[in-house]
């Protein structure tokens, strides 16, 4: 028995335990609880507050209402899927013109380390007159899992969304825009540190509604 | 430990040297939060028991649970579980009433797997306990069914699950 001590502690430190039913069991993007509030700082000054404030149909689909100050996101749950409904405006002539309005798949649940997708959208729209094009595409790849500060077991996602519209009249080239974002999502508290180029929100506080 | 040797010791001198192997498959669901996204999956497991008299015997086994996706993603769960069991039959040998108990102990390799990525393995320890109907089958064979329950206990949450068994084993040496 002395022998094989030795082999069985090796074996036992080869071994790796980690949360892995915990994750599975966790909400990663909690909102489908109304009053759920989360509370975001902002690098360089100010805060963010994001609400669940009510249940709507858009898009002929019923969904939970957020609110970021003046502005609202429309979320759904279904099937093991989390769906946000896509409003994408170009400004043209001083009016804001609808050019794509859907519900497309945000995450897929389970999240799993390596996951990746892709959604992409290609429309056009006549008016005043001129014809719009706009073509966006965002891959969305789970990068890994952290720890940010007492938020344990978050994954982390890396997000790269491309939107190139097209006033296709004379005079008018196409415009692309490049956003890339880190996403931290928390067990059961969901977006706790979102990181772009041009900003940095961090979870300060989490709320949960009833 | 040197205890339990020892009984192991007593016990196998004491008993005739019979030893039967068997296989058994099986649908497992899971039970609590971590299969709303992960669906039933199959169990396969193989055995190898040694018997201490015809009521009692136990030795190791190998289980493999493989869980799929709940809704149409690719998401699976994999559970490989080297595992000690034993089992306890109260009219062993009966050609149609032999009902029993077995229970197991043993480390569990989780892996979840989805869109070609893959979260770190967890290794924990594991324990199932059910209940057999046994009956004789023929030409040496003995059939069982049943159900199990069973545990993963991980950190922070364990994956808990409920598993219907049929199981085939056979005497293999005496």
């Amino acid at each position: 028995m002395k022998r094989l001590s030795p082999l069985l502690v090796l074996l036992l430190a080869s071994c790796g335990s980690n949360p892995l039913y915990l994750r599975l069991g966790a909400d990663y993007y909690p909102v489908t609880t109304i009053g759920n509030q989360w509370e975001y700082e902002v690098e360089g000054g100010g805060y963010l507050i994001t609400t669940v404030v009510d249940q709507t149909v858009i898009g002929e689909r019923p969904c939970y209402r957020l609110q970021t100050g003046a502005g609202y996101a429309y979320w759904a749950v279904e099937d093991g899927r989390l769906d946000h409904y896509e409003d994408h405006r170009v400004v043209f002539n001083g009016y804001e013109v609808p050019v794509l309005q859907a519900w497309v798949t945000y995450l897929d649940f389970p999240l799993c380390t390596g996951q990746s997708r892709v959604d992409s959208a290609s429309t056009y729209v006549t008016a005043q007159g001129v014809t719009i094009s706009h073509r966006w595409r965002r891959e969305t790849t789970v990068s890994g899992l952290g720890q940010l500060g007492s938020w344990d077991e978050c994954y982390i996602l890396q997000q790269q969304e491309r939107t190139i519209d097209w006033v296709q009249t004379g005079g008018f080239d196409p415009e692309t825009l490049l956003v890339e974002r880190t996403l931290w999502l928390a067990p059961d508290a969901g977006l706790v540190r979102k990181v772009t180029p041009d900003s940095t929100i961090t979870l300060t506080s989490f709320t949960p509604g009833s | 430990m040197r205890l339990t040797l020892a009984l192991l010791a007593a016990l196998c001198a004491a008993a005739p040297a019979e030893i039967t192997a068997g296989m058994s498959a099986g649908p497992v669901f899971p039970a609590g939060g971590w299969g709303d996204n992960i669906g039933n999956g199959l169990d396969l497991q193989v055995f190898g028991r040694w018997m201490f008299n015809g009521r009692l015997g136990a030795g190791p086994g190998l289980s493999l649970s493989m869980y799929g996706d709940e809704y149409d993603g690719d998401a699976s769960l994999t559970v490989l579980t080297p595992e000690l069991s034993a089992a306890f039959h109260l009219r062993p040998g009966a050609a149609s009433f032999s009902p029993g108990l077995e229970a197991g102990i043993g480390y569990s390799r989780s892996k979840l797997e989805s869109g070609n990525g893959s979260d770190p393995a967890s290794w924990d320890p594991s324990w199932r306990a059910g209940f057999r109907w046994e009956f004789g089958m023929g030409a040496g064979f003995r059939g069982a069914a049943g159900f199990d329950f069973r545990g993963v206990l991980a950190e922070g949450e364990s994956g808990d699950a409920f598993a219907l068994v049929f199981r085939v084993s056979r005497e293999v040496l005496r």
